[in-house]
């Protein structure tokens, strides 16, 4: 069952094409994540499938609405935790919540229950009832996303919800969001791999406004980067024979077996003070896709 | 390290329109709007009322002759109270009264006999300007009509029957509406700093419309602006303000005033993109205005040309009620005009702000 479907999706602002062309299937209960560098259309994407742009050509579907004709009903069905942490400033936790809760219709007790439980996960508890000014980045970011959640969508669309977080913010962040994956439909914008490997069931890599590889993290890897890599530091790595190379002192084999170079290195005299291997990133896999030149 | 500082903010001042334009333009703004409200008169025409208790040949060719001279517009009255009423709702500014025996007393005069001759002129208290003009006029009209120097006595006298010399009275109606624009760059800056926030779009991801949004908007500004108004007219009153109309028209046409303002505050925000746009040009829309308004100063020593440009900004309606509530103790007739437009433009306002509105929630 397809939760959100586009086809030909574009979108041009005076000539310059920001969303080009984009067909996206994507299944109920998914984690789906649009990867790109800066510019790349991702939150123009996703602006259009929340209704607040409309496209310039291209058909939206989310669940049985069509996004153009039917924003009212596809804003129900829907969630969506914005780029920038937006949050009434004056008001405290429980205040944006409610009102987020109010505009979605919802009645003032399930609000409270809703909004205590989700207060609760994310330790936002304890400082819910201090203005919103008050709060750290991280948890206003935190209050943001949960926001996007108040009523139940069925569907999430996050754009960037980690992004300027310490290590610990983000992580919290991404152990809230593993607990909807199979529930929501989740649509997740970000510029950091490791965010979108974590969590996603499928990357669609965007550059230029085109969707240029779509898959599982696993199989992007597995296609476009380089095989299993192992280092070694040590002594007369010099003499070796055979195809390596050398890299900042550093011998690069490509090959996993570490037990066999270990073996063949000692013959041939090395002295190996260490020895690491490498896996393939999804960093290498989105830096061969979309280049090394810098954006925007 | 100050010269860095320096030339950093010297180009954020520059390179930024509004923010020069409030500080250049605004001035000069004022500077032409005193130059056209205190300087000459221009063709102004004085709206006099006459009362010919003589009705004879010769006060009907005086009063005919008076009426030819430029400047002047005659309204004949039957009697003293019409004249009064229209006074007091500022539709004549003065009213001359000719006596009984003028038309016999002026061909005596022309026989040579050595008699005086006594007018009646009662005008504006609020407008000395112009009814010491209008005094001018009538002597040297007067002698000339005589054709000889005659002991003329002109009996003039200001109106001071329904308002007093109270300062409070005079600037109370005008400091309130004042109060009341305030709303304007209120409601630009409180929408377009949610705009620019992007506070605005997440509430837009919820499936509200337009209407609701304005209202939703619109309404706690119009709460404020009660509190504003009961808060203004308290100190008016602890300052000795009365008020001689009804205080409940008098409220109507305030909320009338909230209302247009909170409109061009909501029209504003729905062009400006960022708050540093919206606000000042509030200010630079809403300070000329207020002057034109006849908030500070009379309206009617204004040039034609900036009267007719007053006339298209609700704000002169308003203060045109609300002052003629406050001193004459107008009735809701003599006021009806105002209101109608100010109701008119309130409608015309909110449904533009609407309009507006929809272009905004969907891109």
């Amino acid at each position: 069952m397809i939760a959100i479907e586009t086809h030909g999706l574009t979108k041009e602002f005076n000539g310059l094409i920001a969303v080009d062309n984009l067909n996206l299937k994507i299944k109920k209960g998914e984690l789906f994540s649009l990867l790109g560098p800066n510019g790349a259309g991702k939150t123009t994407t996703i602006k259009m499938l929340s209704c607040l742009l409309n496209p310039t050509h291209g058909k939206i579907r989310i669940l049985e609405y069509d996004a153009v004709e039917q924003p009212y009903e596809v804003k129900k069905v829907i969630g969506v935790s914005p780029q920038e942490t937006v949050i009434s400033e004056f008001l405290n936790s429980w205040e944006n919540l409610e009102l987020i809760g109010r505009l979605h219709r919802m009645d003032k007790k399930t609000i409270k229950e809703r909004s205590k439980e989700l207060l609760e996960t994310l330790g936002l508890m304890e400082r819910a009832k201090d203005p919103v000014h008050k709060l750290s980045g991280g948890m206003k970011r935190r209050l943001s996303l949960i926001m996007a959640l108040i009523h139940d969508p069925a569907i999430l669309f996050l754009d960037e919800p980690t992004l300027g977080l310490d290590p610990q913010s983000r992580r919290a962040i991404w152990e809230y969001i593993r607990k909807f994956k199979g529930e929501k439909t989740i649509l997740l914008t970000t510029h950091y791999m490791e965010e979108a490997d974590q969590l996603s069931d499928r990357i669609g890599i965007i550059d230029e406004g085109r969707i240029v590889a779509l898959d599982t993290p696993e199989r992007l890897k597995e296609r476009y980067s380089k095989k299993k890599v192992v280092l070694v530091e040590g002594e007369n790595i010099e003499n070796v024979k055979g195809k390596y190379t050398i890299d900042n002192n550093r011998l690069v084999i490509e090959d996993g077996d570490i037990k066999g170079i270990v073996e063949r290195l000692s013959k041939e005299g090395v002295i190996i003070k260490s020895i690491k291997t490498e896996e393939p990133t999804l960093e290498e896999v989105f830096i061969e896709i979309t280049g090394k030149e810098l954006r925007e | 390290m100050i010269l860095a500082l320096t030339s950093r903010n010297i180009k954020e001042i520059f390179r930024n329109r509004m923010r020069i334009g409030f500080l250049l333009g605004m001035p000069i703004a004022f500077m032409l709007i005193f130059n056209v409200a205190f300087g000459s008169s221009g063709e102004e025409i004085i709206n006099v009322g006459i009362i010919d208790l003589d009705n004879s040949e010769i006060s009907a060719t005086y009063i005919e002759n008076l009426g030819n001279i430029s400047g002047i517009n005659i309204i004949s009255y039957d009697n003293e109270e019409n004249a009064l009423k229209d006074l007091k709702d500022g539709n004549i500014l003065a009213y001359m009264t000719i006596p009984e025996h003028f038309g016999e007393n002026m061909m005596l005069i022309w026989n040579n006999s050595n008699l005086e001759i006594d007018l009646k002129i009662k005008y504006d208290e609020t407008l000395p300007n112009t009814a010491s003009k209008f005094i001018s006029i009538v002597t040297s009209y007067t002698l000339q009509f005589s054709r000889v120097s005659i002991p003329l006595r002109i009996d003039s006298e200001p109106i001071n029957i329904s308002y007093e010399k109270n300062l409070v009275n005079f600037f109370a109606p005008g400091i309130v509406i004042f109060g009341l624009m305030v709303l304007i760059p209120t409601a630009g800056g409180m929408i377009t700093h949610d705009k620019e926030k992007g506070f605005m779009e997440r509430i837009l991801t919820t499936p509200v419309t337009s209407t609701q949004i304005l209202l939703g908007y619109s309404l706690p500004l119009f709460i404020v602006a009660l509190i504003q108004i009961a808060t203004y007219m308290g100190v008016g009153f602890a300052l000795g303000m009365k008020i001689y109309g009804n205080i409940f028209l008098l409220f109507a046409v305030y909320i009338l005033t909230a209302l247009w303002c909170i409109g061009i505050g909501m029209i504003i925000s729905a062009w400006a993109k960022r708050e540093d746009q919206a606000e000042p040009f509030s200010w630079i829309f809403m300070i000329p205005v207020a002057m034109l308004s006849g908030l500070w100063f009379p309206l009617e020593n204004m040039h034609p040309v900036v009267k007719a440009i007053a006339n298209l900004f609700p704000s002169t309606y308003s203060v045109n009620a609300a002052r003629a509530l406050v001193l004459k103790g107008s009735e809701f007739s003599a006021i009806s005009n105002s209101i109608y437009i100010l109701v008119v433009t309130t409608v015309i306002l909110f449904l533009v702000g609407i309009f507006l509105f929809k272009k905004l929630v969907v891109k």
